[in-house]
């Protein structure tokens, strides 16, 4: 039989409790992608320009770095 | 972008620009998450501009063309990135004195300080900058004391309060 995954970080318990979690995670996975060295947040910044050229099919621009 | 950075250094080495510093998106990347952008705003003290109000871009324009450098629109396009030359006005000439030097690639240049940063941002006042100033706010080191500094100068303190009410 299959276990059923439990994840960790949100058990069971009070909502509020349970939602202050959530959001402070997501603060926490800002906070990281804002400390990453300048030259990788360029590269993502590229990633992110190719990903949007792609969806729009045309326009859009992608730096040739 | 480090070639894109070696060229606007040789510029300032040359004195086709007294100083510059990057701002606009890539100045807020520096501090925040990355967030889409396209072109690399390059803010640039011209020479002979303190005794004059008048500027010429011509000479910075031509130096770059003869490089091989080619308009694309608004952007001249410097080994791979579109980059827009905006002449400083007096907070971004402010701002550019203010600026850090920071190491790309081994490659040194200067940003914005975020304090600076955050008070050009909201001058500008566009939804797109407001975003930036919250998202500098939550994400970066604000010196707050030298933030309300620079805004009360400049006159932008009611405009920051009605963007940050609480």
């Amino acid at each position: 039989m299959k276990k059923k995954r439990v994840n960790t970080d949100h058990p069971e318990g009070n909502i509020d409790e349970i939602r202050k979690r959530i959001f402070a995670g997501k603060a926490r996975f800002h906070s990281c992608q804002a400390s990453l060295p300048f030259p990788e947040k360029i590269r993502i910044l590229v990633k992110l320009q190719r990903a949007v050229q792609r969806v729009r099919k045309s326009g859009g621009f992608v730096w040739d770095i | 972008m480090k070639e894109t950075l070696k060229v606007i250094n040789k510029l300032r080495k040359q004195g086709v620009i007294t100083d510059y510093a990057i701002g606009g998106g890539i100045a807020a990347i520096y501090y925040i998450e990355p967030i889409l952008t396209y072109d690399l705003d390059v803010f640039v003290i011209l020479p002979g501009v303190r005794e004059s109000k008048v500027i010429d871009m011509a000479p910075l324009y031509e130096r770059l063309q003869k490089n091989g450098y080619s308009w694309q629109k608004e952007h001249l396009m410097i080994e791979g990135v579109p980059a827009q030359f905006i002449p400083a006005d007096e907070l971004e000439t402010e701002a550019i004195q203010n600026a850090i030097d920071i190491d790309y690639e081994g490659v040194k240049t200067r940003v914005f300080s975020v304090e600076y940063l955050i008070a050009i941002l909201t001058r500008a006042g566009r939804p797109k900058d407001i975003e930036k100033v919250k998202r500098l706010l939550e994400q970066a080191s604000v010196n707050k004391r030298k933030l309300r500094s620079i805004l009360a100068q400049y006159g932008l303190l009611d405009s920051y309060k009605k963007l940050n009410p609480i």
